[in-house]
């Protein structure tokens, strides 16, 4: 919509009906907030915790892929830094929850904003699993077509003149936009989370 | 004009080289099911075509004329009944179930990339097929033989939809506070009385009858949500040949105007308001939830691919309007507004862009440019509508 500007506001371009209809994710099939608390309370320690260990398992792997791949370097290097806040924040939860005490309270206050920072962690994982792929088919392509990546200028005629060569770099692309532009926004939750802030609680209204 | 547009490439990326659909065809349930990759690929076809086709012409008119209806019971504008019936030929809902029930067998993950295809094109009407997809997997999984041939084939071939029926006027997220009531009719069957409300696909007039799993709690069980039980209760009950016979007391109480997905009938229902409303246990009492749960995951990975299909038409919307865009004298592409930003006119290799560069060297010529540009896109908007209106 924001695209679009003032055409995006209005029903002659679809962006308003988009917005509207979209907006019942949030509510309908339990909450933002329910689903939050589904994933702190039911999926982190689903089968004793195994099926947490497999994604951070998982997603150490597909960074290790990533390294080894020059253009996703500063991808990796990220998702790593995002992954180890993600590991620290759980480990604090659980030793937030098992101490009985009030600071108990503090993993429910925080399933909202954990959920989107974890959500971000995913969709940079994702995506940077795809541009390894993307980039591996790329190179191939490149080889085949006898273009030379290093050579800039004529790297970009060939993107411009090969829809295979476009879409695969675009893949690529998408995943360095998304780890320098989004993913740190995950480590800024987890800071805020580190916080332990109980005042929304304590706060009289 | 509907605007339903997605990028085939990334689908075929994800589904066939990422997640390499097509492998599973090397085991045998796939394989003796007659999948692999081009079937795959054909079926994802095809659901582009229908989508752009049946779903895609009308998305928006579906959307207004539902909306406006204050009947008792939902009318749902005129050309969807066609449109439920070729969407339930091609089997695309029941796609994944066993061949029994009119199934294919096919991996899930497709079936799932075609309901990606449908909901982009029209979120509001897909939302009644994948209902009724959840409604009939729990018969599937929990009913008895009885209710699996009264229900199944005919939910999953897309002849009678489903609804899932859990929220209540004082019960939302907080599930185990409903107050809907089920009364032992002695012959297995129980009556059932409350109201349920925000039901989506709750009432309408596309297929003969309407199959909603109910929440209930049965007569002097347990509060909370450890004495729900789940109900089938169908809008009209079911004769020995199998086709909708009498009224099953199920009213449509309100269809509510909402902000969005307004061509999906949002329906208060009320059970039982003249003592005439049955419905039948799943599986054993107060395991409602359990049961229920399995359509509830369902659905909630379905709402995350809602939230998908509608990103991707916006998005895919959006960059075209802002390769065409005429603004500041430039059409711009994400590139071009790149470029522009460093202050790198060289790289440029569109016509339009090197063209309206000769005008900005002339200073005001530029105001007068955008004003024909922006005008002359209006009007060609303008043009356009007025053919489709002929």
């Amino acid at each position: 919509m924001q695209t679009l500007g003032g055409y995006g506001y209005i029903a002659e371009y679809p962006m308003e009906q988009y917005l509207r209809d979209a907006k019942i994710a949030s509510i309908y099939e339990g909450t933002n907030g329910i689903q939050a608390l589904d994933l702190l309370g039911r999926k982190l320690g689903m089968k004793g915790g195994m099926v947490f260990m497999q994604y951070m398992q998982d997603l150490a792997a597909a960074v290790e892929q990533a390294k080894g791949v020059e253009r996703l370097a500063g991808v990796a290097a990220g998702l790593e830094k995002s992954q180890a806040k993600l590991a620290e924040t759980v480990m604090g939860f659980q030793g937030a929850m098992a101490s009985g005490n009030s600071e108990a309270v503090w993993p429910v206050l925080s399933a909202t904003p954990f959920l989107e920072a974890m959500g971000h962690v995913t969709v940079a994982w994702f995506l940077a699993d795809m541009a390894v792929m993307a980039q591996g088919k790329l190179d191939a392509l490149c080889a085949d077509k006898g273009v030379d990546a290093a050579d800039r200028k004529a790297y970009r005629a060939f993107l411009g003149e090969n829809d295979e060569a476009k879409f695969l770099d675009g893949k690529v692309q998408s995943a360095i936009w998304f780890a320098n532009n989004v993913l740190p926004e995950a480590d800024g939750i987890f800071k805020s989370i580190g916080t332990k802030d109980l005042s929304a609680l304590q706060v009289v209204l | 004009m509907s605007h339903f547009m997605i990028d085939e490439r990334d689908m075929e990326f994800v589904l066939f080289d990422w997640l390499n659909t097509g492998q599973l065809a090397s085991s045998a349930k796939y394989a003796e099911a007659g999948f692999d990759e081009s079937v795959a690929r054909e079926m994802i076809r095809t659901a582009l075509k229908l989508a752009k086709d049946e779903s895609r012409p009308s998305g928006r008119r579906w959307t207004s004329r539902a909306s406006n209806s204050r009947t008792a019971k939902s009318r749902c504008p005129s050309r969807s009944k066609r449109r439920s019936e070729s969407f339930a030929k091609t089997d695309f809902s029941v796609s994944p179930r066993r061949r029994e029930w009119g199934g294919m067998a096919m991996p899930h993950s497709l079936n799932i990339a075609a309901t990606e295809i449908f909901s982009g094109a029209n979120m509001a009407f897909t939302m009644y097929a994948e209902l009724t997809y959840g409604a009939a997997h729990i018969i599937e999984a929990f009913g008895s033989d009885e209710m699996k041939a009264k229900y199944l084939e005919k939910m999953y071939t897309g002849q009678w939809t489903g609804t899932m029926c859990l929220t209540e006027p004082g019960a939302g997220s907080d599930v185990g506070a409903l107050k809907t009531k089920a009364f032992p009719n002695g012959d297995g069957s129980y009556h059932i009385t409350g109201s349920k409300i925000f039901i989506s696909s709750g009432d309408h007039d596309m297929t003969d009858n309407i199959i909603h799993p109910v929440l209930a709690r049965i007569d002097g069980a347990p509060d909370g949500i450890k004495g729900v039980s789940l109900f089938l209760v169908p809008k009209y009950l079911v004769n020995g040949d199998g086709r909708p016979g009498e009224f099953n007391d199920v009213v449509t109480g309100n269809i509510e105007h909402k902000l969005g997905i307004k061509g999906n009938a949002t329906c208060t229902l009320n059970f039982g308001d003249h003592g005439k409303c049955v419905g039948w246990l799943v599986g054993e009492e107060n395991k409602g939830i359990v049961y229920m749960f399995q359509m509830m995951n369902e659905a909630r990975l379905y709402v995350g691919m809602q939230g998908q299909s509608v990103a991707a038409t916006a998005y895919m919307n959006a960059l075209k309007y802002a390769k065409e865009r005429i603004q500041f004298t430039h059409v711009r592409d994400m590139g071009e507004s790149r470029r522009a930003a460093r202050g790198d006119h060289r790289t440029s290799g569109h016509p339009p862009h090197a063209d309206v560069h000769e005008v900005d060297d002339r200073g005001h010529a530029c105001d007068a440019l955008q004003g024909r540009a922006v005008g002359g896109h209006r009007r060609n908007r303008r043009g356009r509508k007025r053919k489709e209106a002929l």
